[in-house]
């Protein structure tokens, strides 16, 4: 699994008010709230001349959308005080390196053909370094 | 067709006991360059002033390298930098195909410059490399 499907399950299974809906890109029609969406802005692999250095920094945003603010608040908190503690320990198949929240929180709204629809989303984007497998010998 | 020497992996090393051993984690170097001066030769009665080259050498080349503190060669460049031997480190570039030499020359280590570390980065560092004597 990647990195941040990895990461997106831990954090389904350590923020209690999730319950577990943490998804990529996109939330599911008619689904409870609060849920978790992630995105993966970037993942950079880091190079040696010999080759891969054996390490990626990926860009990962995380968006909690609620029909509370306060709830929104809370559970990127939450998102956020798992993430932070993850630093040297291996995620799923993902060995991490460190995790920072990288800028400020963000807030949203969701807006239906032009009207809003009453739910309320707070973001927060990440800075992570992981571990990839071990690099092959170096190219001729 | 013109030759395109690849910098991937391309690589420069540092003879340590009789033996070229590679930097470790390299991810950027310059290969020594040879500049020279001209000197003015003008003669009185010149109608036009005169220039003539200098012998070239006195330049520099360059290493930069993820900081690995027990890499051999990046430990070897430490201590020849705080401790100068007695005379000139041998280095060599190689070719992505790890054996063909492109440059072959001696210099002095008279810096390792570290790069600023902070929460997000890897410590990297630039070692410099004082050329003396010819390059071949």
């Amino acid at each position: 699994m990647s990195a941040a499907g990895d990461l997106a399950h831990y954090l389904a299974d350590r923020v209690p008010e999730l319950e577990g809906r943490v998804y990529p890109l996109l939330g599911r029609q008619g689904e409870p709230h609060p849920c978790l969406i992630y995105q993966q802005d970037s993942d950079e692999p880091g190079y040696e001349l010999a080759g891969d250095a054996g390490y990626s920094e990926l860009q990962l945003s995380y968006t909690v959308w609620s029909d509370d603010y306060t709830q929104c608040e809370r559970v990127l908190d939450q998102v956020r005080l798992v993430l932070e503690a993850v630093a040297d320990r291996t995620i799923g198949d993902t060995p991490i390196d460190v995790v920072l929240a990288d800028g400020g929180e963000a807030d949203g709204v969701e807006i239906i053909d032009g009207a809003a629809t009453g739910r309320l989303s707070k973001s927060q984007a990440f800075f992570v370094r992981y571990f990839r497998p071990a690099a092959l010998a170096p190219g001729v | 067709m013109a030759e395109h020497i690849r910098g991937a992996g391309s690589r420069i090393k540092v003879s340590i006991s009789a033996s070229y051993t590679a930097i470790e984690q390299q991810t950027e170097f310059t290969p020594p360059s040879t500049p020279h001066e001209l000197i003015e030769t003008t003669e009185l009665g010149a109608t036009a002033i005169g220039r003539d080259p200098t012998i070239p050498g006195g330049g520099e080349a360059s290493v930069s390298f993820n900081v690995e503190t027990a890499g051999t060669a990046q430990a070897y460049l430490r201590t020849n930098l705080n401790t100068p031997p007695a005379a000139a480190d041998s280095f060599k570039t190689y070719k992505a195909d790890n054996t063909t030499v492109v440059h072959t020359f001696s210099a002095w280590i008279t810096n390792i410059e570290y790069e600023p570390v902070n929460p997000k980065a890897i410590w990297k560092a630039r070692a410099t490399l004082g050329v003396t004597g010819a390059i071949s």
